[in-house]
């Protein structure tokens, strides 16, 4: 008996996501086990799902409840926490932890061993990270949506840099179509198609581009029309809005003028809740109105049909290979009790088919635990690690442009993405920020502490002073290439272990000189368009933080972009790949890798995107592999 | 009904204090809901006396007396810096929204204490919703009251300015 609305997509039973017990969850056989609920996995799940086959997630965060209550506590969480990062809706779990900007720092035989999850032991630290509760990194995305360039696909080729891809734009081009209407993407075609990407003709996003910022408008005097010349080549520049997967206005030429009807909060009954962006500046860490796209949209409509369960506080900690054919047997889960306690339970599940979708990290993390490098013909589970090296820059405007207004981020400089300098340096996408020097410096409360503590001002020449000020901030980020690299990796040491005794992640990421004289020329092309804006350069950066990094005699901040990719790379041989092209193992017949560990490499553009075109792309190959390992004994309707 | 009477002419005097020195109305002030919550955070984490002498104090001194510092950002955002962390923008940074990167060396839950001033902390979640300083920048604060669907397209209103259109 249902009592839910089967034809709206965001109602769905209450306790679907818990009507799984362990014991059901470790009886018989499943067509498919996906590890992680994120994204990646949430896809995978609905598409084999919608084919009619069994499918058992395994969700190592929290997650009782899809339900809106859950969602509400997170971002009450938020309000009240005292340290507000990218981590601070989602509570601490010491059972499957998660990386905390706020817990950068090199790992020394004196570290506490509860001060950290991903081990570095180098000077120079990442403060990227991923989120480990049910919808995965979805959760905290910003949600921009941007294509890859036709030419990332095949940079070794053109440039002789990085990797080529063993697929094309065109190969992927109508599953990042299915992509852009699962995540529900708002932009112009006509304002996207540059660099040579394309779109099939009469084809339109499913909803309009977000309406630029004031502040982007305010960039774009200055900027559009400016010429930079590079490697001999000339480039002009716009401000550009992004793609993004947030509900907008719906565009009714959407599928040949069917339209597009948007996806709104999840929840078990009818809530007047994301619609379109309301505008509250808080992409990252949670949209509070579920504007943006999380994979809980997509995980709800996966567990409404009956054939797709779930188990959460369940921890993939073994992949079980049979050693005489490489063939996965089983995934060894421990399932704790509470985020309190560190009792749990052991139990292997089995299914037809294995994938695993937990993240770049935690896919290889898991591999590695499990002994599989041995078996790896490449030896690269782990290697090319690569995430995008943000490098910020932020200037003092000279009239007030509205920042702290908008989304994170609608706009920005996207010309430089790509062309033939890319076989010197790295190519870089531009952010310009509506939130202000925040990532930078902590905005608007360090010009609190300032003005208060330090300037003594008080009353009515406070609260102007400090209008005055935030109004006109300007932080462009901007987002570079990062190429594969092998010596860029995740480990596991023995010595590292979690509270339920799984090894935590060892990571060692070095920002090689491609990518640095890519930041060496953003940081001049920042001053040269502050020029232009007659805005002051505050630009500042710290040769004593984890993430400094010194080239050509300048020292740099270069922050993580939580974008992690190339643990378990695709590529058209075993020798030196990890997966094919369709993110299916080499090394065992049964078990897929999917989600951004198996990108070759990123370009400019954040992962998600092509994560989630990847993610349609390979369900359909699992589906067939399905149906031939099972056509013999199951007929399916 | 003494101690009641106390009581309220006390809070009145820290509202009254504290529309002086954050430059906003003591209407605005009530306004926000939190005047008793922030009253008994002070009472609390300075005593009756020190906050006594604050309000006392004379607003343009300088120096100036660092409690009358903590009052200031705890309305304008909610949070309480304890006085003997004035003038720490690396603790603010800590707790702005959006803000990454390695925290400084102040205790936090039951981590050991490099640093023997008491943590900030959030008032409770309304707090931050409350906070005056989204008002004073003409914004909202980050995640709540959110100004509707492309609001941020037009020209920004600021204490004395009102920008016009770009093009």
């Amino acid at each position: 008996m249902t009592s839910y609305d089967v034809t709206d997509p965001m109602i769905f039973p209450a306790g679907a996501a818990t009507q799984t017990s362990a014991a059901e969850a470790a009886q018989g056989e499943w067509d498919a086990v996906v590890v992680g609920g994120g994204m990646a996995g949430s896809i995978v799940a609905e598409q084999l799902g919608n084919a009619g086959y069994r499918v058992l997630i395994l969700e190592a965060g929290p997650g009782k409840d899809l339900d809106l209550a859950e969602y509400e506590s997170y971002l009450s969480r938020f309000y009240g926490a005292a340290v507000k990062d990218n981590q601070s809706p989602y509570p601490f779990n010491p059972n499957a932890r998660m990386p905390r900007s706020t817990d950068t720092m090199p790992v020394r035989p004196d570290t506490p061993r509860d001060d950290f999850y991903l081990v570095q032991e180098d000077g120079y630290c990442t403060d990227t990270t991923f989120t480990r509760v049910l919808g995965g990194t979805s959760m905290h995305w910003e949600g921009k949506a941007l294509r890859m360039l036709p030419e990332d696909f095949d940079l070794r080729t053109k440039y002789g840099q990085g990797l080529n891809w063993p697929l094309s734009y065109d190969d992927l081009e109508p599953y990042y179509r299915q992509a852009e209407a699962e995540l529900g993407v708002s932009a112009d075609v006509e304002e996207q198609a540059y660099l040579g990407m394309h779109f099939p003709e009469g084809y339109v996003f499913p909803m309009r581009r977000m309406p630029p910022s004031y502040l982007d408008r305010t960039v774009a005097r200055g900027v559009d029309g400016m010429r930079v010349t590079l490697a001999d080549d000339d480039y002009t520049l716009r401000v550009r809005t992004f793609p993004q997967a947030r509900n907008g206005v719906p565009n009714p030429a959407y599928d040949g003028g069917k339209g597009f009807v948007p996806v709104g909060a999840v929840s078990t009954s009818q809530v007047e809740e994301g619609e379109r962006c309301q505008g509250n500046t808080n992409c990252v860490p949670i949209c509070p109105v579920q504007a943006k796209y999380h994979a809980g949209k997509t995980l709800t409509k996966a567990l409404r049909r009956g054939n797709v369960k779930i188990v959460t506080q369940a921890v993939a900690s073994k992949v079980e290979i049979d050693e005489r054919d490489g063939r996965v047997t089983g995934i060894t889960v421990k399932n704790y009790r509470s985020l309190d306690s560190d009792s749990y339970e052991t139990y292997t599940v089995k299914g037809t088919v294995y994938v695993l979708c937990a993240h770049a990290i935690e896919n290889a993390r898991l591999m590695l635990a499990s002994d599989m490098q041995r078996m790896s013909r490449s030896k690269l589970i782990g290697c090319n690690l690569m995430d995008h090296a943000y490098l910020l820059s932020w200037g003092l405007l000279p009239k007030p442009a509205g920042t702290m207004r908008g989304t994170s981020c609608t706009s920005g400089i996207t010309d430089l993405r790509g062309g033939r300098f890319r076989g010197t340096q790295a190519g870089f996408g531009v952010d310009i920020h509506n939130d202000g020097w925040g990532w930078a410096t902590g905005s608007p409360y360090t010009d609190l502490v300032e003005l208060v503590d330090q300037q003594g001002l008080r009353g009515t020449e406070l609260r102007r002073t400090l209008g005055n000020r935030i109004s006109r901030q300007l932080l462009l980020a901007f987002m570079i290439d990062l190429l594969p690299e092998r010596s860029n990796k995740v480990t596991v040491d023995d010595r590292y272990r979690d509270a339920l005794g799984n090894l935590k992640p060892v990571v060692s990421l070095k920002i090689p000189p491609y990518t640095m004289r890519g930041a060496a020329f953003a940081r001049k092309l920042a001053a040269d368009i502050f020029d232009r804006l007659g805005a002051e350069d505050k630009t500042v950066y710290h040769r004593d933080r984890p993430s400094a990094v010194e080239h050509d005699g300048h020292w740099y901040n270069i922050v993580g972009g939580n974008h992690l990719a190339g643990t378990h790379i695709m590529g058209s041989d075993p020798a030196t790949s990890v997966v094919d092209h369709t993110q299916h193992s080499w090394d065992h017949d049964n078990l897929y890798l999917v989600g951004p560990g198996s990108l070759p490499s990123i370009g400019t553009s954040n992962i998600s995107l092509t994560m989630a075109a990847l993610a349609f792309r390979s369900a359909g190959h699992i589906a067939r592999h399905l149906r031939a390992a099972k056509a013999p004994v199951t007929v399916r309707g | 009904m003494t101690q009641e009477t106390t009581a309220g002419t006390e809070l009145r005097d820290f509202v009254k204090f504290s529309a002086a020195v954050t430059g906003f109305s003591e209407f605005d002030l009530w306004g926000t809901g939190q005047a008793e919550a922030y009253h008994r955070t002070a009472v609390d984490q300075v005593g009756q006396e020190s906050l006594r002498a604050a309000l006392a104090s004379d607003p343009s001194a300088a120096p100036a007396d660092p409690v009358v510092a903590s009052i200031i950002k705890l309305w304008y955002v909610g949070v309480w810096y304890g006085p003997e962390q004035v003038g720490r923008t690396d603790v603010a940074a800590w707790t702005a929204p959006g803000r990454s990167g390695a925290k400084p060396a102040v205790a936090e839950g039951g981590r050991a204490a490099e640093d023997p001033s008491a943590p900030p902390f959030v008032v409770s979640p309304d707090a931050y919703t409350e906070g005056l300083l989204w008002r004073a920048i003409g914004a909202h604060p980050s995640g709540a009251k959110a100004p509707g669907y492309g609001s941020w397209a037009t020209p920004p209103a600021v204490e004395d300015h009102q920008e016009t259109e770009v093009r």
